[in-house]
């Protein structure tokens, strides 16, 4: 199946894109997400996942939930998801 | 002598897309400024209920002190649609309030200049004191909830806003 990740500022442009489509396992979850993309990009090693959890300082939400409030890193995805991927929010 | 071609600037029909450029602009956000945001506050049909309106405006600190790098601009970039939601969100919030008839809030994206607006907070309410707490209350949980992000250019360098603070 696949989703399709969002990222912003830092993170985009370490990818070089707003969105990127990754096709993922049938039973993934949320972490499958983070430590596929870490282990694509040098840059993101260690960034998403870090002593078995999200740190405080990334935003992850899929469809426009924060993870943290569904069940973390153990999250099941599913096919069409939009995961978003981001920093610290500066607006403002 | 140099040697230009003739013409020096030629554009082959199909090189500008009409229809991608009048759909970005259909796309592109409305040109807000905080008059016209209180114009359309004070065509509220809750206005007979307010005796105040109160706003704040964010704006592009070109310097912290006279020591500091000029900043030239900001440029913001936002989560289409969630930022949306979660600036719809704080302005229900804030309406529920008592006394507060209703509320506006605003963020600009793009580059934006030094000493141009950035954000908008527009609050029309019974009482000055319920006025201006939302406005307080409304620009504090923006900056806290609303996933938006900031470049800054300075005059030696740029970064991301938060990875500095």
């Amino acid at each position: 199946m696949n989703v399709e990740l969002r990222l912003f500022a830092t993170f985009r442009e370490v990818v070089g894109r707003k969105t990127v489509d990754r096709e993922v396992p049938a039973d993934a979850t949320i972490e499958t997400v983070l430590r596929d993309l870490e282990s694509e990009y040098p840059d993101f090693e260690g960034a998403f996942v870090e002593d078995g959890a999200i740190p405080s300082q990334v935003n992850v939400l899929k469809n426009g939930r924060a993870v943290v409030h569904l069940e973390g890193l153990e999250t099941p995805v599913e096919d069409g998801d939009a995961i978003a991927i981001f920093p610290p929010v500066a607006g403002g | 002598e140099v040697d230009v071609p003739d013409p020096a600037l030629a554009l082959e029909q199909g090189d500008v897309d009409v229809e991608a450029a009048l759909d970005a602009i259909e796309d592109g956000e409305p040109h807000e400024t905080l008059g016209s945001l209180v114009d359309e506050i004070e065509d509220s049909g809750r206005a007979d209920y307010a005796g105040a309106i109160a706003t704040f405006t964010g704006r592009v600190r070109a310097m912290e002190d006279e020591d500091d790098d000029y900043t030239t601009s900001l440029t913001f970039e936002k989560y289409d649609g969630v930022a949306e939601d979660r600036m719809a969100a704080i302005e229900a919030d804030l309406e529920s309030r008592e006394g507060v008839e209703e509320v506006l809030v605003h963020h600009r994206v793009g580059r934006i200049e030094a000493g141009e607006d950035i954000v908008f907070v527009v609050v029309l309410a019974g009482h000055r004191g319920q006025a201006f707490r939302a406005v307080e209350d409304g620009i504090d949980q923006l900056k806290d909830e609303v996933p938006i992000f900031k470049k800054e250019i300075t005059t030696d360098e740029s970064f991301w806003v938060h990875e500095r603070h």
